[in-house]
This record gives C-alpha cells, structure tokens and sequence, in this order.
C-alpha cells in the first residue's frame, strides 16, 4: 500500500532542517513517478527497514553540497568535498530520515483503520554518498516519487519508495 | 576477558563470512559455478562504466551491503537471470540486479537472524547505481571486503558496519 500524504511530511521536515541551518529553500512541485531515474551530481541514499521499508534518496549539486556542509561544520566555507564533508552530510539526512519516520509515527499514518494507533519498529540505515558522470540509479523496482525543492537558487530532489510490510 | 572491540570485531567477522556464504551459495545457484572469494583487484577502469548495488542493513547492527562490479559483469548476471536471452532494455539490467541482491541479502539476513537466535539485522530493499567514475563512501563505517572472479566477471562483496548512532540536533 502506498501513502500519499507522505509528501507533506517530507515538505514540513526539508522546511524545518533547511530552517534550521538558515539556508534558504523552497519546495516546488512534485514530478511524474519514474523507476530509473537519471540523478544529480551528488546523492545521498538512506534504506528504511522495519514495518515500512523502502529508499529515500537525496539529489542535489556540488553548490549545495559544500554549502549545506559548511554550516554543518560551522565553518565560513568548504572548498573542495573531503571525508569530513561526507560525513557532515551523511550527519544532516540521517537526522532527516529520522525526523520523517518520526512523523510517520506520529502521524499514524500506517495505523489500521479504527484504531489509534500502531507500534511501529522503523530503522534508517548509514547514510551514503554517491556521485559519478552520467550517473543512473534505482531505488525500487516499482516507481518512485520525486519532489522538486529550491535551496540557495539550486535544484534540490528527494526521490523516495516507502512500501509497509 | 575479551574486550568491547574484540567482542564487535568477532560480531563482524561472523556477520562477514555469512554475507560471503550467502552471495557464494546464490552466485552458484545461478551460475553453477562453486565460488572462492580470491586476491585483492580493482574493477574500475576508464572504458567501464561501474556499478554498483547498495543494501542498507539496520537493527541490532547498522551498516550497508555494497556489491560492486560493471555494468558489463553484471548484465551477465541479469542474462543469465532472463533464460540467456538478451535484455529487452537497460532497465531491465537494474530490475534483474536488484533481484539479484534480493536473493543475496535475504539469504544473508536469513542467516544471520538464524545464528543469533533473534531478529539481529534488518535490511532494506536494495538501490543500484551505474556511473563514470562512480564514488561510493559511507562515511563512519568499518569494511570487509571479498574479490570473487568467475565466469561472470569480477565482483567486490562489501559489507559496512557502524558503531557511532547519530545525535538530535
């Protein structure tokens, strides 16, 4: 079963994290569903496992990368993409992830219907970071959902699939 | 009295030799081929393009499952996988190796949970990249790697554990 009103968990949280670093941002829109998606110049993967499993995968550009990283790491700027960027990044969409399947608790947006709610067991696994030319990738056999967002004037995408079990 | 990091490093070698177990028992169910993991080599190269399939692994243990070869290797897997014939499409190489990993990692998972007696791993379902000069890095893990080189080609069988957990902000 599929959830459709995952998007607006997804929105609230990019505005709250995005917030947070004082970084500006915008959600655009969402795109058509596609399985084989063409990707960004850098990408974070993180897997969903539990009652829910799935993909969410972070597409964004060098830009933000280094931006995002900076604030991160409270330094004025980043020069070049290092280990300790990496992992300044891979810090940030871990706690995204997190905050999304807290909402989805919250949210009880898997609950059986008549009842309140469920007790779920959700888990997100290391963040990982991937960037190559001419890079094509697949976080699901079934189509995905893409959102489009605006950080700093750059293109921002989350690309997810969160089945339940 | 063995230490904490003694006890983890035991942990991760035993869930290491049945990830190497499971893709050995999988590869030779598809290819009938009795699979040794061999020396250290490299795959990458300027004229392939490289690919690679990633499986995070969550629970007791956190991590992530990295199977890497080409795109060229691992399209005889999904050949093999479609009967011998050609693929109809370039999709259908990332359909056919995702089941593949499929395969690999809930063997994998199967094993492990059996040999701990409880529900020690979870995995999620598996995500595949192909690029030029594809970087894969997940940043605060440990790696153990395994070369297998058969008819099929050469592939790297990686598996990451983390010990850190991440903070709220």
């Amino acid at each position: 079963m599929t959830i459709f009103n995952l998007t607006n968990i997804f929105v609230k949280v990019f505005n709250d994290l995005f917030s947070y670093v004082d970084i500006n941002h915008k959600f655009m829109c969402e795109v058509p569903e596609s399985s084989l998606n063409s990707t960004e110049m850098v990408n974070t993967l993180v897997g969903i496992s539990g009652d829910i499993e799935g993909n969410i995968m972070f597409g964004y550009t060098d830009k933000t990368a280094k931006e995002l990283a900076a604030k991160m790491m409270g330094a004025d700027e980043v020069d070049e993409i290092d280990i300790f960027v990496k992992s300044a990044l891979s810090d940030f969409y871990s706690e995204f992830c997190k905050r999304v399947t807290m909402e989805i608790k919250t949210e009880k947006l898997y609950a059986p219907l008549g009842e309140d709610s469920k007790d779920y067991t959700l888990f997100s696994s290391n963040p990982t970071y991937i960037a190559g030319e001419k890079m094509y990738g697949m976080i699901s056999k079934i189509p995905s959902k893409k959102l489009f967002f605006k950080v700093n004037g750059e293109k921002f995408g989350i690309a997810y699939n969160l089945e339940q079990k | 009295m063995e230490n904490t990091t003694d006890v983890l490093k035991n942990k991760y070698e035993i869930l290491f030799n049945l990830a190497k177990k499971s893709f050995e028992e999988v590869v030779s169910e598809i290819s009938g081929e009795t699979l040794q993991s061999s020396g250290e080599f490299a795959i990458a190269n300027n004229d392939k393009l490289s690919l690679s399939i990633i499986i995070g692994l969550s629970g007791e243990t956190n991590g992530r499952i990295l199977i890497n070869t080409s795109a060229e290797y691992g399209k005889n897997i999904a050949i093999t996988m479609n009967f011998g014939d050609e693929l109809d499409n370039e999709e259908d190489l990332f359909v056919y190796l995702a089941e593949f990993a499929n395969m690999v990692c809930g063997r994998a998972a199967t094993h492990i949970n059996n040999e701990f007696g409880k529900r020690e791993i979870w995995i999620s379902p598996p995500a595949i990249f192909s690029a030029q000069d594809l970087e894969i890095v997940t940043p605060n893990v440990s790696s153990m790697k395994a070369f297998y080189e058969f008819s099929f080609g050469k592939f790297i069988l990686d598996m990451g554990f983390s010990e850190s957990s991440y903070d709220d902000f």
